[in-house]
């Protein structure tokens, strides 16, 4: 049997799992930052067609080995682009080797007009300046998966231009998340800022559950994540307290 | 020893009839239906939705020209060719209750067993595992199903609701049930006929299970959605009786 891990080693490693993904997140901004760059240069505003050059660097990290991401790209703030009011760039993983630019209605009068200024994995990071984790959420629209989606917001000349943002399918992720879970030597819960259950060790709960109340409980111990996931604990049950409790 | 072995295995062992293109056109049609693709909307080229289906071209050519000839989409040549998806023609009222009529008192029976079993555990699970932003979109689908100018926008308002609701609980596959159930009945709902609600009474009726879901209450919230369903299959099983014994005078 394999050793049990400290619980700072098993916060480290859970955070690791998502480093990749916040890394990829990053690079896009600061590829957006560049385009934004030059086209003040050439004292123009960028337009669709400029976006469009980020398609090779979003297929790149969707199609790299390991990537739990199954859609990436950038969604632009109203009035940047010459062209265009709201816009998007975005992939989304079609096979193995493939990928597919995802187009969406932008027509504000349509039923079905895409309106991702109040979405809250938008909304959050353009207001706070920070990277923002929504979900895990059944995402009937996009992906059609139950999924975690990472926002970074990008800034340029002091104002927010766009965020840079990935979907990754909780399943994705799970495996890597239970094996760092299941060398605890206690009952464990990953939670989101909201409450709900990422990945545990025990059968007791299960992914998707709110357990709110579990954090206020002497019980449980919550420790903490950080790098880009804040809000995230992990709750570790202290046994010893079982009986205090009861 | 008697036959059963026999039995269960071949009966087990029968599959479903449905073939990869009657699965696409299913899946197409749910979301033209519920107003996920609207009108005049492009689809994707016929590569990028066979990919994304995960069939052969063919097989995605097949389910196109299905979906063409019943009218959900038109096709036009040329370079700014494409699908389009149409805009739906509202079901009149006599095609409607033909479908009713075709439908037997047993598959109806068997519908409202299954949408009990789905809309039931959705609404338990909803009530133990929605956040405030789900609580605001039943809310937001209640007051759509309200100020609701036609049938369509009534169908599509209850259908929201229902799929919400699965959303909330967590749960991929409770919405792909829901979403299915919405594009088989869902329409059906909402015949013009005596004894039928309107959209104020339902949209009551979706007040009293989103309270429950908001409040918590898994138990209350179970049994109000339980009960919603089953009142609206014995709706429909009632005027797929009297459009039966309408048709049995006629006939005699």
């Amino acid at each position: 049997m394999q050793s049990s891990l400290e619980i700072p080693v098993c916060v480290e490693r859970l955070q690791g799992v998502f480093s990749g993904v916040f890394a990829n997140l990053l690079a896009l901004s600061q590829q957006v930052d560049l385009l934004w760059q030059r086209c003040a240069g050439e004292a123009r505003r960028p337009t669709s067609r400029d976006l469009s050059q980020l398609r090779e660097l979003i297929d790149q990290q969707l199609l790299q080995r390991n990537s739990p991401a199954y859609g990436a790209g950038v969604l632009v703030e109203p009035g940047e682009l010459g062209d265009r009011e709201m816009y998007l760039e975005w992939s989304r993983l079609a096979g193995a080797e493939r990928t597919l630019p995802l187009m969406l209605n932008f027509n504000q009068r349509s039923d079905s007009f895409y309106n991702y200024l109040n979405m809250p994995w938008y909304s959050g990071p353009r207001e706070t300046g920070n990277t923002a984790v929504e979900g895990p959420y059944v995402d009937l629209y996009g992906s059609d998966m139950y999924v975690l989606t990472f926002t970074l917001p990008i800034r340029f000349a002091d104002r927010c231009i766009g965020v840079a943002g990935a979907d990754v399918p909780l399943p994705n992720v799970e495996r890597a998340l239970l094996s760092s879970l299941l060398r605890l030597p206690c009952n464990a819960l990953l939670v989101s800022a909201q409450g709900r259950v990422i990945a545990t060790n025990t059968a007791d709960y299960s992914a998707g559950e709110l357990v709110v109340k579990l954090r206020q409980s002497r019980q449980w111990q919550a420790h903490a994540l950080e790098d880009g996931l804040q809000g995230w604990q992990l709750l570790c049950e202290d046994r010893s307290r079982l009986q205090s409790a009861a | 020893m008697n036959s059963v072995n026999g039995y269960s295995t071949a009966s087990f062992m029968r599959l479903r009839q449905e073939g990869r293109t009657e699965e696409v056109v299913r899946r197409l049609i749910e979301v033209i239906d519920l107003g996920l693709l609207s009108s005049g909307e492009q689809l994707p080229s016929e590569t990028e939705l066979a990919l994304q289906f995960g069939v052969a071209t063919v097989t995605l050519r097949e389910a196109l020209a299905v979906l063409r000839q019943r009218g959900f989409i038109e096709t036009r040549r040329g370079r700014n060719g494409g699908s389009f998806i149409c805009a739906t023609a509202p079901t009149s009222e006599q095609q409607l209750q033909l479908r009713l009529l075709e439908l037997s008192a047993l598959e109806l029976r068997d519908l409202g067993d299954e949408h009990v079993a789905i809309a039931g555990t959705a609404a338990r699970l909803a009530a133990q595992r929605a956040t405030s932003e789900h609580h605001q979109r039943l809310l937001s689908y209640i007051s759509a199903l309200t100020e609701a100018s036609n049938r369509l926008e009534r169908r599509r308002a209850d259908a929201r609701f229902h799929i919400e609701i699965a959303v909330s609980a967590q749960s991929l596959r409770l919405t792909h049930s829901e979403m299915q159930l919405q594009a088989e009945i869902g329409e059906l709902l909402w015949l013009d006929a005596d004894g039928f609600p309107d959209a104020r009474a339902v949209a009551e009726e979706h007040r009293g299970i989103a309270e429950a879901i908001i409040n918590g209450d898994a138990n209350l919230a179970g049994i109000l959605a339980e009960a919603h369903v089953t009142r609206a299959i014995k709706r429909l099983i009632g005027l797929h009786l009297q459009l039966l014994a309408q048709q049995e005078e006629v006939d005699r």
